[in-house]
């Protein structure tokens, strides 16, 4: 299957932040706390820095392939029958991506604003808006993830800033939190394990020429990671790491607790709206990824005829966590598991391919 | 075309509730009831009286409940989120706490310890962050039902002007929900939340105003004509129980330890002509800046407070605008605060045990990890510390006179 969609560096940057940063959302950022306490967006750091160097890892993985893509350097290293079961494993990991968020999006909506409506019908919707997204291709979401991130930016500035009278920055102490060892080692490689970086290796033939991957993976990074430090300073400083550990969903707590006099508070609608819209893109592109690789994978002319069947595959796993903290445990099990995608594999088949490269 | 249809299909059919539907709570009550039970009082917005809508006829007065613009009910209940939902047997609108903004929690309940209370409405979606927390002294019920709003159309403004007015006179805390629950669960300061309370003492009973304590009253202490509400003073917490008060005075030298005075009014004795006194407006011209060293056997305090002054009134006619004699009103007034910052410091820290101004989120600096803080144990600590408190003044303004000269005999 060739690809023959191609966007600019700035939507190709912007659609990996959005996707990167939807893990703001959800309950994530309380799991650091509870991790590090108060030196939880020092974790972030941490995380940023594994971020860059998997970023690293990936680059000298694609530099020497210009025209090639990760499922391609995957089957030409490892062969094809082992390349096509590490592809295959990509897919599914996305696939698991994109039912996790699924679930744990439609559960937090549930408890912040729809309490009354079946999760079924919360999540069907968000399957069939991410199904549209991902049959519309790259191309679609990447353009409406540029086109609305101006309004993304200033919704979160709005709901960050409008907590400045909260602010205490003694509650940032204990500098280093739970110890070194839990924020900089523990901390850090969990706030690092990130999709995206392996993401844009699968869709690297967008981005109008592979030397931009580096570029482009790397500034999204650092926006996403901005984005999460900032959420972590501001949820510390505003809450407290002792009841910050408790809340099941900081951003949307943190909207709430905005009070600037009579007339500015209840803001937490703006929250809602930024949250589906970058809910649907994270999950959109997780189903788009997972189809993509598996066309890649088996050589078919087109990825959609996939869409539908992963998304009722992604949809029935969705649906086998019984409740909302044994869906933030498969969240936080995939988190774990994420190493081997996104870093083991990919190292496995860089030494391969530079080992074939120098035996040629 | 999904999206369209989405749109059309899913229109809020499960969670949506039109507001003829929705009765609305304002503030919720908080007493002790009978056989470990409490009793949980609510008051609603009555949507009929405050559109203007009443069942006399248009002869007004018709006298019913339905024509007052608040509905007080009254449940006895274990525990609150029980006790609303008893409260929708008892309307026909569905009950909803989207829009209350006062919690009034009896002294008897606070101290008790409000733990059982704070994690639910912590929980709870429809309460809010953003409401107040009030400690009446008495029963919370016969506050509220006795404390009508006079000036508001809008019942729901009332609590908010509270606070608003509270940032005037210096004399109460505002203590918002999520602060207050914070505090009761930190270890490095304590809680506290406006007093209030049903006026009791007639015009000629009670304590007498002196210069220097003209806000010495707890909620419902300040002589009054009538059964009118007061809101002064604080309940001083420790983690989640009410362990002491505060007078209205005391409150502005807590609010002045705290950084969060905006203004007050101070009748500073005059410091050339005994039995007179002067007024003057005091504000914070910056945060307190607050050390703290953990090297000795006990902490060592020191608070740095900036206080900017206008004077209000000089009754015995002394010509405290001048420079020389401004110099000596300074330092009556910083004594006096310096004074006062001090007896307070000292009954929080041998009567309450109970770090209220969060000396301890300065003392947390000193350590780097969590652990150490904790082996610390700073509640234990504070209460030996040693407080040096400066007060750094300067009278700025003499409002619009510049001169006061003597009457003529």
């Amino acid at each position: 299957m060739k690809n023959r969609v191609s966007f600019g560096m700035a939507e190709a940057v912007v659609l990996l932040t959005i996707s990167s940063m939807a893990r703001i959302f959800m309950p994530f950022p309380r799991t650091l706390v509870e991790l590090a306490g108060p030196a939880a967006w020092l974790s972030s750091m941490a995380g940023l820095s594994l971020a860059l160097l998997q970023v690293l890892l990936f680059y000298f993985l694609l530099k020497p392939h210009p025209d090639k893509n990760l499922m391609d350097i995957t089957g030409r290293a490892l062969g094809k029958v082992a390349g096509a079961g590490v592809n295959i494993f990509y897919a599914i990991f996305f696939m698991l991506i994109s039912a996790e968020f699924t679930r744990t999006f439609s559960e937090t909506l549930i408890l912040s604003t729809l309490p009354r409506t079946p999760i079924s019908v919360v999540m069907t919707s968000f399957i069939l808006m991410a199904v549209m997204g991902a049959y519309l291709g790259l191309e679609t979401m990447a353009r409406s993830a540029r086109l609305t991130y101006p309004f993304v930016l200033v919704g979160i500035s709005l709901i960050f800033f409008g907590l400045i009278p909260l602010w205490d920055f003694t509650n940032l102490f204990p500098i280093l939190g739970t110890g070194p060892v839990d924020v900089f080692i523990k901390g850090g490689f969990f706030s690092s394990a990130i999709t995206e970086i392996l993401l844009a290796a699968v869709i690297v033939q967008s981005f109008k020429g592979q030397h931009m991957y580096g570029k482009i993976v790397s500034r999204a990074m650092i926006m996403g990671f901005v984005y999460l430090i900032l959420l972590e300073l501001i949820f510390i400083m505003t809450v407290n790491w002792n009841v910050a550990q408790e809340s099941t969903l900081p951003f949307y707590q943190l909207s709430r607790l905005i009070y600037l006099g009579r007339f500015f508070q209840r803001v937490e609608s703006i929250f809602i709206i930024l949250w589906g819209f970058i809910a649907i893109i994270k999950i959109a592109l997780s189903l788009y990824a997972s189809a993509y690789v598996l066309a890649e994978t088996f050589s078919l002319p087109d990825y959609r005829p996939l869409i539908m069947a992963l998304a009722v595959i992604g949809y029935s796993i969705s649906i086998i966590p019984p409740d909302l903290p044994a869906s933030i445990q498969f969240d936080k099990f995939i988190r774990d598991f994420a190493f081997l995608p996104t870093v083991i594999l990919p190292a496995v088949v860089l030494a391969v391919d530079r080992f074939r490269m120098r035996g040629a | 075309m999904i999206a369209l249809c989405l749109l059309i299909v899913l229109s809020g059919c499960w969670g949506s509730r039109e507001t003829d539907e929705i009765a609305y709570v304002l503030a919720m009550g908080f007493d002790i009831g009978p056989d470990n039970n409490f009793l949980y009082t609510f008051q609603i917005a009555n949507p009929r009286a405050i559109a203007g809508v009443t069942s006399g006829g248009g002869g007004g007065g018709g006298g019913g409940e339905g024509d007052k613009p608040l509905i007080n009910t009254t449940i006895v209940a274990r525990r609150p989120i029980s006790a609303f939902n008893l409260l929708n047997v008892k309307y026909s609108r569905e009950q909803s706490l989207l829009h209350t903004n006062a919690f009034i929690i009896s002294e008897e309940v606070a101290r008790q310890g409000l733990g059982p209370f704070l994690n639910p409405f912590e929980r709870f979606r429809e309460t809010r962050g953003t409401a107040f927390i009030y400690i009446c002294r008495g029963k919370a019920r016969d506050f509220i039902e006795k404390s009508q709003p006079v000036l508001e159309i809008s019942p729901g403004k009332r609590y908010e002007l509270r606070e608003i007015t509270s940032r005037v006179h210096g004399l109460t805390p505002s203590t918002k929900f999520h602060e207050f629950y914070e505090h009761t669960k930190s270890d490095d300061i304590n809680s506290v939340a406006p007093l209030v309370g049903i006026g009791k003492v007639k015009l000629d009973e009670g304590k007498k105003p002196v210069p220097g304590r003209m806000g010495d009253y707890l909620a419902g202490q300040i002589p009054s004509g009538s059964e009118d509400s007061q809101f002064i003073g604080a309940a001083v917490f420790k983690s989640e129980k009410m362990v002491g008060t505060l007078t209205g005075d005391e409150v502005r030298y807590l609010n002045i330890l705290r950084g969060r005075l905006e203004r007050s009014f101070i009748l500073v004795p005059d410091p050339h002509k005994k039995g007179e006194a002067v007024g003057i407006n005091v504000s914070q011209a910056r945060s307190p800046r607050i050390k703290v060293d953990l090297d000795g056997d006990n902490p060592g305090i020191t608070v740095d407070v900036y206080i900017e002054a206008e004077l209000f009134g000089i009754s015995s006619g002394e010509n405290y605008e001048a420079p020389e004699k401004k110099k000596v009103m300074e330092k009556a007034l910083k004594d006096l605060i310096k004074k006062e910052c001090q007896l307070i410091v000292n009954r929080s820290q041998e009567e309450f045990n109970s770090d209220i101004f969060g000396f301890g989120r300065h003392a947390k600096k000193k350590f780097l990890t969590l652990d150490q803080w904790r082996k610390y144990n700073w509640a234990e600590a504070y209460s030996r510390s040693n407080v040096a408190i400066k007060v750094n003044l300067t009278i700025r303004r003499t409002g619009l006179m510049l001169k006061t000269s003597p009457f003529r005999d």
